[in-house]
């Protein structure tokens, strides 16, 4: 992709814009969604000690 | 294929720089031999040897498949589809990958009715809209704005249904039946038409994956189907890419070809071989190549992001690279 647009094409750069503002949010959230990846097998587990 | 007939014998061997040896098993040693003649090669290998071959690819026409088929089954790789000679009363499709939407979008353009397909899916795909991929300016506003959505999504998603809930409100993951919750992502594309016609299939099987084919009965994980006289059965079950321990690309005399951005083996190839001319030593070349593991479950789509995302900014503060 082409991604070197000119200065002049405010919507493109808009849209580049909106792209790299969310990336530093969009990096930190994915990393603590992928945290929460591995808990599901000890929440069964817990379920199944509380049973 | 003609692609690949074409570069090999019009560009790569009248360079004069590359010696073809098709047909032949690797023995390891820089040995191999002629699957056809018998003939056994050496070479001298000067700087590497690449293997291609640890992704480990399977493709319908050469696997076999994890399940029993009786002998009098009908049972065809879909490479066999254009050969057919006369109608069949019912198409059942095995597999619910990229494969199998490919083998079901070719009968429904054949003009089989939608009514006399079985599809098989064990496990229901996330799928990419072919309209956000393409790599030209003309599609720009598609692909950086899918783009755009996508990164909002993953820094406002509360949890993981959350971000599954806004990849498909922006239009980023997009899966044929909404009331079924996906369990695959294999990173396959699809355009809307293709959409639309996937959807004229009703007779879609979820008893989870075949375990034996016999003439007129299909058996499930969960369950069996029975199937009517002169019943044609598609294999679309191989998988493309297998799961696999990612390695290191260099690694000594061997350079290990894998992903290193996501579900895009020919670029990775293309800029592995890029690094290994232009860069000095392996941990360099390392750092610049980590592996982007293949998905396979749906929330593969964070790990395997997260991978590319961490590579694309390794990538952009490497001056070199940044040309």
């Amino acid at each position: 992709m082409v991604v070197d647009i000119s200065k002049e094409d405010i919507a493109k750069q808009a849209v580049l814009n909106r792209l790299r503002s969310n990336i530093p949010a969009g990096m930190g959230n994915l990393t603590r969604l992928i945290s929460t990846l591995k808990s599901p097998v000890k929440l069964i587990d817990k379920e199944k000690a509380n049973a | 294929m003609h692609i690949f007939d074409n570069v090999m014998n019009h560009k790569f061997l009248t360079s004069d720089r590359v010696s073809y040896y098709p047909m032949c098993e690797y023995l390891g040693n820089n040995k191999f031999t002629s699957t056809t003649s018998g003939q056994a090669f050496e070479v001298t290998v000067n700087k590497r040897t690449v293997d291609a071959t640890y992704l480990n690819t399977s493709v319908p026409s050469t696997h076999t498949p994890n399940f029993s088929i009786d002998n009098d089954v009908n049972f065809v790789p879909l490479n066999n589809l254009p050969i057919i000679q006369a109608p069949h009363s019912l198409y059942v499709v095995v597999g619910g990958g990229k494969t199998g939407i490919d083998a079901c979008i070719w009968l429904l353009e054949n003009q089989v009715d939608p009514d006399k397909i079985m599809w098989i899916t064990p496990r229901d795909a996330w799928l990419i809209d072919r309209k956000n991929t393409q790599p030209t300016e003309e599609f720009f506003f598609d692909t950086m704005e899918a783009q755009a959505a996508q990164m909002e999504a993953m820094a406002n998603a509360s949890d993981i249904d959350n971000l599954f809930e806004r990849l498909e409100n922006a239009g980023v993951l997009i899966r044929i039946d909404k009331n079924i919750k996906p369990e695959m992502y294999h990173g396959a594309t699809i355009s809307e038409l293709e959409l639309a016609q996937l959807r004229r299939i009703k007779n879609v099987i979820r008893k989870g994956r075949v375990t034996h084919i016999s003439k007129n009965n299909i058996a499930f994980e969960k369950g069996e189907n029975t199937t009517p006289d002169n019943t044609l059965f598609i294999d679309c079950s191989a998988s493309a890419i297998r799961e696999f321990k990612p390695l290191p690309v260099f690694n000594g005399h061997v350079i290990t070809l894998q992903m290193i951005r996501i579900i895009q083996p020919v670029f990775s190839a293309a800029l592995i071989a890029h690094i290994e001319a232009e860069y000095q030593n392996d941990d360099q070349k390392n750092a610049l190549t980590q592996v982007v593991p293949a998905p396979n479950k749906s929330n593969d789509w964070l790990t395997v992001n997260a991978a590319n995302m961490r590579n694309q900014y390794i990538w952009s503060q490497d001056k070199s690279l940044q040309k």
